[in-house]
């Protein structure tokens, strides 16, 4: 009796340590880290297939016929902090604004936000994603930048292409590091200016754009842009900011790593918290691709690594948005989207987006998280793009005057 | 047959250039470092080949070609530093000799519109900019200006006059705008948000140059009696049984009768009035002449216009001094030179001439970002602008009036978007312009003896989008005159393919036109329905 009691509390640990050495290695398997210098390709991509998206998966199987299929190199993660004297206003903020019904900052006029209006806040908060949204948009970018990127287009079945444009950036408010700061008064209260030139192809050569945005957070952006085959500077319309631009799957609201809609205008939802495997200090940029020729859509290999991130759903308050929902994965601490995906009104994934970020030197030599390109897929109708970008942040001396519809009838030829 | 070889020769031509050129390893210049300098070279070769849907009135064969224009445009832009760039348009084109135009005043061998030996031609733009700083600009050249809000038709868009001889509804409009020599200052002031714009032009174009160039209509009393291929309807309606003359006074063919009131001289033959076309009858038809604008300054063309933001609207006025681009009729009394006797002639007479009186064009404009697409609105006002009618009882004939002109429009971009074609919308653009004279009186619509409406209302309307990320782009543009009940219908459909960073492009456009008379608007084009193929190779 005392022999059978003895093997059965034998059988039961071994049973119990079978068991629990199962369930350890299928954990194990399940939080399988790369070390760095490990290549990733689709020979183990199911290992680490819980560090990507799902949808951008493929990338690595068939690349949809637009890249090559991917093999990425790790590398250990590095550092890439949001600019002190950011953290430091954005630390005068704290418990200073809070949300109206509608998602609006409420606590202040919008002219004095320097910084992010909600450093500190966690998920336990009630209002953490939306919050965590307008943190994401008053993320520090520049004070004003010009750069030159080259994309890299393919529709399938055909060679890819290429187009370089020249942008001029500028940030009028949270200005860090050049005068005026940090505000950059406008008669109009602008916020920021995007301003594009195409200088190839030689058919879209010139093409303008100019975009707006405005201080007043219930104020529409205002788009203008030139057509060379008319001579003429032609207003555009908010709408506008749903349509992709040419050469690219990407339309403005899609800018800045994946999103860059106006924050009241969608619905957010935590999905949750991740780590993930992201191109995190990406160094390919229009100097090095520029002369550079692909059958597919090129994307940098090198360089990527393990990042915390927060999943955000972003899903549009008008009916009409031909976006039905995108979802961001978004760094935790710089705000950077590492990739985004987005969904047709029908609920089919149309749009994958992978973002090539980067530990940004500034002309004062600190650094600050940018983007230095951003691949982008149209699934359904299989086109791609993928940009890679030279910027300099700060120290350009741009005024109001080089971003401004004047300006665009300088530049136009 | 030699024409027909030479149509072939010149599509042949297009196409070696486009292989020839779609063989070298890059369609594009590689953009040329001169120091701290970049020069950049790029531009086109474009043909237009196009075809007459109708037989064409005035004309001796039924030849049905409307066009094949070859373009080669070369631009150089060269960035000399930051505040200094030249830039320099280059244009040869090649037409040959249209079989459908002969008898009429083109010249021969298709040198009408080929442009390889003016200067005029040839140097379309050149010009400098001066950047003294970001907030001031400075361009000195021969350059186009472009005012105004509208984009179907002219309303505040007057500094350059156009050369429309070559194209109808198929050339982008930048192309037929007749560079002018100017000086331009462009300065921002950023603490009211507002740009202001002047422009000082001496015509120092060719004289010809400084005003519209379109294709001559059909003199059907007696001299060409075949219209250039895209001018308008000929007044034809004081031909027999409509006319009143006398065939057996004058060498004109049997049939025709000149047109009143031109004639210096005219016989009472009421006396013979039991024979018919007998009564006043002219008999001494003179030779008119076509005066230029000076160049200098005495004809100098000069205006301003500003541009401010404020409370989300776009808005500003506008001033130009010019002269008016269409020619009108002016009568003079003038004697015989003294020395030359000719006891004969009487002591005053009368000549005839084609001029181009001062206008002064005051315009407003303005546009706006509502809640469901844009609005766009501009005006202009010409005081006593002088009209193509002839008015006889006046001493030089050249009738003057108030002219207003204005356009709505809405757009609405960026909002239709369909689950089956959701890369890109349909975007929608109507426009509507209207013409008010507020003393009509005796006004003849263009060269008609029609009396021009006083209040003339129109409404245009585009559809465009664009398929597989621009693969192939889509219009549909449509106009209707309400006055006129006239119209036109022009669809079109461009293919630009990924070969060679999208060098290339082709664009299948139809032109439709519709109207109840060939007098009135765009009834006097309504013979002009054509098909055209536009090929494109950008360099």
């Amino acid at each position: 009796m005392q022999n059978r009691k003895t093997r059965m509390k034998t059988g039961t640990a071994i049973f119990c340590l079978l068991l629990c050495m199962c369930f350890g290695a299928t954990a194990s398997a399940q939080e399988a880290l790369p070390q760095a210098g490990q290549t990733i390709d689709k020979s183990n991509i199911d290992t680490y297939k819980h560090l990507f998206p799902e949808m951008f998966l493929e990338a690595f199987t068939t690349g949809w016929e637009l890249i090559d299929p991917l093999s990425i190199t790790i590398k250990d993660p590095v550092d890439n902090p949001v600019p002190q004297p950011f953290l430091e206003a954005s630390e005068k903020n704290r418990g200073k604004y809070s949300l109206d019904a509608e998602g609006y900052i409420v606590g202040g006029e919008y002219k004095d936000i320097v910084g992010f209006p909600f450093p500190g806040i966690t998920p336990d908060d009630k209002d953490f994603v939306t919050k965590f949204m307008w943190n994401f948009d008053y993320r520090y970018k520049y004070d004003d930048m010009e750069s030159t990127f080259i994309n890299f287009e393919k529709r399938r079945g055909t060679p890819s292409t290429t187009s370089v444009v020249d942008s001029w950036l500028m940030s009028f408010q949270s200005r860090m590091y050049d005068d005026p700061q940090p505000l950059y008064e406008t008669r109009n209260d602008i916020r920021s200016v995007n301003f594009l030139r195409v200088i190839y192809p030689p058919v879209q050569k010139n093409f303008l754009t100019l975009m707006i945005r405005y201080i007043d957070q219930k104020k529409q952006d205002d788009t203008y842009i030139y057509l060379p085959s008319m001579r003429r500077v032609l207003r555009g319309e908010a709408g506008q900011r749903s349509t992709p631009i040419n050469s690219s799957t990407q339309a403005p609201d899609d800018f800045e790593g994946g999103f860059n809609g106006r924050i009241p205008e969608f619905n957010y939802e935590l999905v949750g918290e991740k780590r993930l495997i992201v191109l995190g200090n990406a160094q390919l940029g229009y100097t090095e691709m520029k002369n550079k020729k692909y059958e597919n859509v090129p994307v940098e290999t090198e360089n990527w690594m393990l990042k915390d991130v927060y999943i955000i759903d972003i899903i549009p308050k008008d009916e009409k948005y031909p976006q039905g929902r995108k979802r961001i994965w978004v760094d935790k601490e710089t705000y950077w989207p590492y990739y985004a995906a987005a969904w047709d009104r029908a609920g089919a994934l149309w749009k994958v987006w992978q973002t090539a970020c980067d530990v940004h030197p500034m002309a004062s030599g600190d650094t600050v998280p940018y983007m230095k390109g951003m691949l982008g897929m149209d699934i359904q109708l299989g086109y791609a793009v993928n940009m890679f970008a030279d910027w300099n942040i700060n120290g350009n001396s741009l005024t109001e005057a080089d971003v401004s519809v004047s300006a665009m009838r300088k530049k136009a030829r | 047959m030699c024409k027909k070889g030479l149509k072939c020769i010149t599509i042949l031509l297009a196409a070696g250039m486009m292989v020839f050129l779609s063989i070298s390893q890059s369609p594009a210049f590689q953009p040329v470092s001169l120091g701290d300098t970049e020069l950049n070279v790029y531009g086109f070769l474009r043909n237009n080949y196009g075809y007459f849907l109708e037989d064409q009135d005035y004309t001796l064969n039924d030849d049905k070609l409307a066009t094949n224009r070859t373009w080669l445009r070369t631009n150089m832009d060269w960035k000399m530093s930051d505040a200094f760039s030249l830039f320099a348009s280059v244009q040869f084109v090649y037409e040959p000799e249209y079989d459908i135009e002969e008898g009429s005043v083109s010249k021969l061998d298709g040198k009408e519109y080929s442009e390889y030996d003016d200067i005029n031609d040839v140097l379309r733009e050149f010009y400098i900019d001066w950047n003294p700083s970001s907030n001031h600009n400075f361009r000195i050249g021969r350059q186009i200006v472009i005012w105004g809000e509208s984009l179907t038709v002219k309303v505040g868009d007057v500094v350059n006059p156009e050369d429309t001889r070559f194209t109808f509804a198929f050339a982008n409009w930048e192309d037929t705008r007749i560079p002018l020599w100017m000086v331009k200052g462009l300065h921002y002031f950023d603490s009211i948000s507002s740009s202001f714009e002047w422009l000082f032009s001496p015509n120092l174009v060719g004289e010809e140059y400084r005003v519209n160039r379109s294709g001559e209509s059909a003199q059907p009393a007696a001299f060409e009696l075949v219209n250039q291929r895209f001018a308008l309807h000929p007044e034809d309606r004081f031909l027999p049984p409509y006319a009143v003359g006398n065939d057996g006074l004058h060498a004109f063919p049997p049939g025709t009768v000149v047109a009143n009131p031109f004639s210096r001289g005219w016989s009472d033959l009421s006396f013979l009035g039991f024979i018919p076309g007998t009564g006043w009858v002219p008999d001494e038809i003179p030779n008119v002449i076509h005066e230029y604008p000076d160049d200098g300054l005495d004809d100098a063309r000069f205006g301003f216009r500003t541009s401010t933001f404020l409370g989300g609207y776009e808005f500003g006025v506008s001033y130009y001094h010019t002269q008016i681009y269409n020619p009108v009729v002016k009568r003079t009394n003038e004697t015989f030179p003294s020395g030359i006797p000719d006891p004969s002639a009487p002591a005053i007479i009368r000549n005839y001439y084609l001029v181009h009186p001062d206008v002064d064009y005051i315009g407003a404009y303005f546009n706006k970002d509502i809640n469901v697409g844009l609005i766009r609105g501009e005006a202009v006002y010409a005081p006593n602008m002088s009209y193509n009618t002839f008015d006889p009882t006046d001493f030089d004939a050249v009738t003057e009036r108030d002219y207003f002109k204005y356009m709505l429009a809405w757009d609405l971009s960026g909002a239709l978007y369909f689950d089956w074609h959701k890369s890109a919308p349909f975007d929608i653009s109507i426009e509507h312009v209207a013409e008010y004279v507020p003393d009509n009186d005796g006004i003849q619509n263009a060269i008609y003896g029609t009396e021009l409406k006083k209040y003339k209302p129109s409404v245009g309307a585009r559809i465009t989008t664009n398929w597989f990320y621009n693969l192939i782009q889509t219009d549909l543009i449509v106009s209707y005159g309400f006055k006129g009940e006239d119209g036109l219908i022009m669809p079109l459909v461009k293919w630009m393919p990924a070969w060679k960073d999208r060098a290339f492009s082709a664009e299948l456009r139809y032109i439709g036109l519709f109207g109840d008379n060939d007098y009135e608007d765009l009834g006097m084009f309504r013979q002009k329905d054509m098909v055209v193929l536009t090929t494109q190779f950008n360099f």
